[in-house]
């Protein structure tokens, strides 16, 4: 267990690392973190316009659960940019096992999407005008981190297509992220959206997390939330599983056929 | 060669350049989704009057991200892959060069419009109509001028801040609020109003949905100040792409990554 906090830590470290290279804190506060409360307050505003308040809330909660599972989808990128610089074997030779290492190579993105979405969780409704009821509002933060944990397993096995294709790493990452915005129940309730394809959208992270935390805000019963909050865990473990024998299998034939070093 | 050719054979080599890119092409991976999670919720709300905002706002989100994204990153493309210094020794001012690739960037942008109109038609079943289908081209040209202008704009500061991935990153939805691409401008506070103006987008967005709804009654001046804004960012993004090559040159770092 040691073992495994010491590569997260190496990991967060390097992560952050490469953060730097690109933002100061600064930069991230005024830049990134102002443009993500613009995303979700672009949607609210939207909702504002074409419904009543509870449309807002209910669009406004979508957008700001959901930047859990964006940040946290992009790992895709950093996975990506391994194979580009060449360093995919280096991570693969590692004596802790090349698994939990690429798994790793992402956590920051989890820690800035912890950060971004609870600064929009406690700024935006009362700025919006639809304020959250507190402290139900703060049991719904374990849930959050729940979707990050679940999200995160989902960029890990969708880099595993980053990873074999060259050059097509951002349009994994909309794609990933993009699916789940437009058909996760963030802006339209899952209902909206016909049988067939709501069976496929069970499969994604967030759908379980995202009812979870609304069902926690309109008061629901704890069993009913628990179920959810299940579900969204056993569908993030279905991804990490997926990520799992998808890397395995790419150091494996990459081992094989001496193409681990190729940048994609 | 005249300045025109200058524009079109550069016009020539982004193309060829985006057709090995698959990234130039995520616009249009983005613009169904887009348009499928706005339509959907218009629809949800039972607001069939603003299906006409759902289908525009996509291909406007089409030009911004073309100007901003990969039109911003057309300089820098060019020293990280060399290209950099002999299109500064070639006996033609740098500025068409840029002007002729970032145009081929936004045309891809805008073939947003048209993918937003057949998600609509054919995932949702709703043909937009449009009223006034002059003034709707016009309106459509009109704003892909003023996306080639913005972009030039983009391209310079891009190009000569030392914080380009996060400007990148920064610049989307705060402009799109303030355009009010998704909702008329009386949505937002009042102080931000006078700010909306200074976008082209706003202009354009509106211009859009009232020439779908037939009531473009001001469009001269609608038209005129797209116009205006776009011409204005283009001189502005002119005179850094010639502040850029002069610095390379001064300071000896034509040839840096």
């Amino acid at each position: 267990m040691i073992h495994v906090f010491r590569i997260v830590r190496q990991a967060t470290m390097l992560g952050f690392a490469e953060m730097g290279r690109v933002y100061t804190w600064r930069t991230w506060t005024f830049g990134w973190l102002v443009r993500l409360l613009c995303q979700v307050s672009f949607y609210a505003l939207l909702g504002s316009y074409l419904g009543d308040p509870g449309l807002t809330r209910y669009v406004l909660v979508g957008n700001v659960v959901v930047l859990a599972c964006l940040e946290s989808t992009i790992v895709v990128i950093s996975l990506a940019g391994e194979r580009a610089q060449g360093t995919l074997p280096l991570l693969a030779v590692a004596p802790a096992g090349h698994l939990p290492v690429y798994l790793g190579r992402g956590v920051q993105w989890m820690t800035t999407g912890l950060i971004s979405s609870m600064v929009a969780w406690t700024v935006l409704p009362p700025l919006l005008g639809v304020p959250l009821p507190w402290p139900r509002a703060a049991y719904a933060i374990p849930v959050i981190v729940l979707i990050l944990l679940s999200s995160y397993g989902y960029g890990c096995a969708l880099a595993g297509v980053a990873l074999r294709l060259r050059g097509v790493e951002w349009l994994v990452l909309n794609f990933a992220y993009g699916i789940v915005m437009t058909f996760g129940g963030v802006n339209v309730p899952l209902s909206f959206w016909p049988a067939p394809l709501r069976a496929v959208v069970e499969f994604l992270p967030l759908v379980h997390g995202l009812q979870a935390v609304r069902g926690i805000l309109d008061g629901a019963p704890a069993g009913h939330v628990l179920g959810l909050v299940g579900l969204e865990a056993l569908v993030g473990a279905g991804w990490y599983g997926i990520a799992w024998l998808s890397m395995d299998r790419l150091v494996a034939v990459g081992r094989r056929t001496g193409t681990l070093d190729y940048a994609g | 060669m005249t300045y025109l050719t200058v524009v079109w054979r550069a016009f020539q080599l982004q193309a060829l350049l985006s057709r090995r890119s698959p990234a130039h092409l995520l616009i249009l991976l983005i613009a169904p989704m887009q348009t499928t999670s706005l339509l959907a919720m218009t629809l949800q709300a039972h607001r069939p009057d603003a299906v006409a905002t759902a289908v525009i706002a996509p291909g406007l989100i089409g030009l911004w991200v073309s100007s901003l994204d990969y039109a911003g990153r057309v300089v820098p493309e060019d020293q990280w892959a060399g290209r950099f210094t002999p299109m500064i020794a070639a006996p033609v001012p740098l500025t068409l060069v840029v002007a002729g690739r970032v145009t081929a960037v936004v045309l891809v942008g805008a073939m947003a419009f048209g993918e937003s109109w057949l998600v609509a038609a054919l995932g949702f079943g709703r043909v937009l109509t449009v009223h006034n289908p002059g003034v709707f081209a016009a309106a459509v040209l009109a704003t892909c001028l003023a996306s080639v202008g913005t972009a030039m704009l983009m391209s310079g500061v891009i190009s000569l801040s030392r914080a380009r991935d996060v400007l990148q990153n920064s610049l989307s939805y705060p402009f799109y609020i303030l355009g009010g691409i998704v909702f008329p401008l009386t949505v937002l506070p009042a102080w931000m109003r006078p700010f909306s103006h200074l976008v082209f987008l706003s202009w354009s967005a509106r211009l859009l949905r009232d020439s779908v709804h037939g009531t473009a009654h001001d469009w001269p001046l609608a038209l005129a100040t797209i116009l205006a804004l776009g011409t204005a960012a283009l001189a502005g993004g002119m005179w850094l792409t010639h502040r850029l090559v002069n610095l390379a040159r001064h300071k000896g770092t034509v040839g840096y990554a």
